[in-house]
Formats: C-alpha cells, structure tokens, sequence
C-alpha cells in the first residue's frame, strides 16, 4: 500500500531572486541569484547536488 | 519543466520525487522568467495550440477570469457591488502585505477606494485584481531527512503532500460545470489533504499561498480548498479571516498580485515564503508560530488547467 510523500523529502535550503522589473538582469542572472541563496541556505557543495 | 504558470510546482515535484525514489541524494528545482521585455502587458500569447485561434479568438487571462465573477454571483445571488468589495480587500490586504516584503516587485500599499475606482481590465475586474508581470527566479534544493539531519539541520521542513490534477477542458463543454470553481484545484486539495493527514483544514493550515492571478482567483480557491465553506468566501474575506493577522493568513508575502509573477518562477516563490514562515525567519512579515504551510499554483485558464497543492510542515 502507497504511504504518499509525507514525511520522506525534507527542503535543504531556498533562495529567491528580487522581483520586478529587472532590465539589467538575463534570465541567467536572476537564475544565479537565487541559486546562490539557496545553495547559500543548503550548505553544501555545488557538486553534491545530483539532478537538476 | 514547462506547464505554464504551474511550472514551477511540476520541476519542485520532479525533484522531490527523485528525492523519494532513491535516485537522487539531493536535487535542486529552479524556475525563473523574464516578461517585462517580452512586449506584452500581459502573457505571451500563441501557446494554446493550432486550433486556439479558432474557437478563442479574443480570449484573454482578464476575460476567462472575469467569468469566474459572473459565474459566482449566478450561483450564490451575490450582488455586484458586494462581490467587487471583496475582491478589492484582498488586493488592499495582499499590497498591504506586499509593502512589508523587501523582494516583492509592487511595495505600495492601496485602499479600498483605489481598488474600486481603478480603471476597469474586465468586468468586474480592474487594475489592481490584477496581479504583477515580473521577472525573477526561485529555487529550491531537497534532500531526505536523513541526510538533512547528518548535515547538522535543525528545524527541519519537509514535504507533507504533494498533488497535481489535470483537465483537457472536457468541463467547458459539459453543463455539469457552472464556471464558479476549479474542478482541478477541489481534487488536487482533497487528494493532498489525505496524503498529509489533514481532516480539518480550516483549523489545522496555518497559512497559504494561492494562485492569485486576479482577485476573484484566489477568492474562489479559498472554497476550493476547502478552507470557506461553499458561498462563505466573501464573508471570511469581508471578516479578515485570510489577513496578516486573521485566522489563516493568505498571501503573507504579497502573493502574485504584488511579490509579482514570473511565470515559472512562481510555485517555488509561494514554496520559498511558507519555508521561511516555517523557520521563522520570515522579519517583518513574520506569523507567530505557524506549523503547516500550504501552496496552491495553476497553470492555464479556469476552464482548462492544472492545479499543483503541496502542503509543508515541521518534519515527524
């Protein structure tokens, strides 16, 4: 019998990016600054994290 | 991942799910969109398929959702000008909250007489039921809790339910659909209400984020997920059962309609504020105590779309 997710995955860490109006930034940018916040969060090595 | 505005829930699933099933020790999901340079006010068009054209010439996000008002009203004999003070409280209450959020995109907070005058988009929508068009990102990385513990994490958050539902629109060309709800948004909640072991969710959700594309959205959900009952969505709203201080708050970081959003981005932003309100590291916008965070993220128009629920807590 299926026990569903509850329970099995924690969050390691977060980030967000400002939202807004944000000329100045490629979608690269923003996708860093909020990779690095979360990452920042986590505390582990970029190179732990097996998919993406 | 790509599932229009419900993306970034789909990639957050992905990731949990590769997390579950032992394929990954530890994935990351990212959503991010950039629509302020687009050329468009609103969405991008021209992705609904070859014969969308046809049969939806002038269908626009504002007039599919509009409808959701009409329809509402019909069914519960609201008045118009009773359902248009309701919708206008929660924009007044989610700029309000807004205001307080350093990364939010709209950081000004308006009355209710500047929501009611505002020039019309869609009747009875105007400007500010309307949510923000931003560009941003938001990611998240997960593990098990195993592993999350041996790293030293205290507090830890981890995932209580997790359910997406589909529709292919076969409701538009049924009358057993009145318009008024989300058939997809009442499956995924009551699907995702049993796998977290939740049998009163008015009582026991503590906060939530809900997809708030226009006012009369978040409105309806707030009966979709079970939280009001039937009907009751605009006294809970009129009493402020869903503001920063109420029972349970909805849009505590300024939800779609002022944080803004970036399409893709988005169902990992709502993720992103219940996880801080979760650890308490929520500054200003802070809730006291809160132990069970819910998101709620659509993709698509109220008559064809996909309705992600996930629901996180305090993980054991």
């Amino acid at each position: 019998m299926a026990t569903g997710i509850k329970d099995k995955v924690a969050i390691l860490g977060m980030g967000c990016s400002r939202f807004g109006e944000r000329w100045e930034s490629g979608a690269e940018e923003l996708m860093v600054e909020a990779f690095n916040e979360a990452i920042g969060d986590a505390g582990v090595d970029v190179s732990e994290i097996d998919a993406a | 991942m790509e599932n229009f505005c419900a993306s970034g829930s789909e990639a957050f699933r992905g990731a949990v799910y590769a997390v579950a099933s032992g394929a990954c020790d530890i994935a990351l999901a990212l959503g991010v969109e950039k629509l302020k340079d687009t050329g468009y006010g609103g969405l991008p068009g021209g992705l609904g398929g070859t014969l969308t054209p046809q049969w939806s010439a002038n269908g626009s996000a504002p007039g599919n959702f509009a409808q959701l008002a009409s329809a509402y009203r019909a069914k519960h004999g609201v008045e118009r000008d009773d359902l248009k003070r309701a919708i206008a409280h929660i924009s007044v209450k989610s700029h309000a909250n807004g205001a307080k959020n350093p990364k939010a995109h709209l950081r000004r907070e308006i009355t209710e007489a500047d929501a009611l005058n505002a020039p019309m988009i869609a009747e009875p929508l105007g400007l500010f039921d309307c949510c923000g068009v931003s560009d941003g990102a938001a990611a998240a990385i997960v593990t098990t809790p195993e592993i999350a513990k041996s790293l030293g994490k205290e507090n830890i958050v981890s995932v209580k339910a997790l359910q997406l539902s589909l529709s292919n629109g076969s409701e538009s060309g049924h009358n057993s659909w009145d318009g008024s709800y989300f058939h997809t948004t009442r499956i995924a909640a009551k699907k995702a209400y049993q796998e977290a072991g939740i049998s009163k969710p008015r009582e026991q959700v503590s906060l939530f984020e809900c997809h708030d594309c226009f006012s009369i959205t978040e409105m309806v959900t707030m009966e979709d997920l079970q939280l009001s009952p039937e009907g009751g969505a605009i006294k809970d709203v009129m009493d402020g059962f869903y503001d920063a201080e109420g029972q349970i708050p909805c849009q505590i970081d300024g939800g779609l309609k002022c944080f803004g959003h970036p399409i893709g981005a988005s169902g990992i932003r709502m993720l992103y504020e219940m996880y801080l309100q979760l650890q308490g590291r929520a500054d200003d916008r802070q809730l006291p105590d809160p132990s069970i965070g819910m998101t709620h993220n659509l993709g698509g128009s109220p008559m064809s779309n996909v309705a992600a629920v996930c629901i996180i807590g305090a993980h054991g």
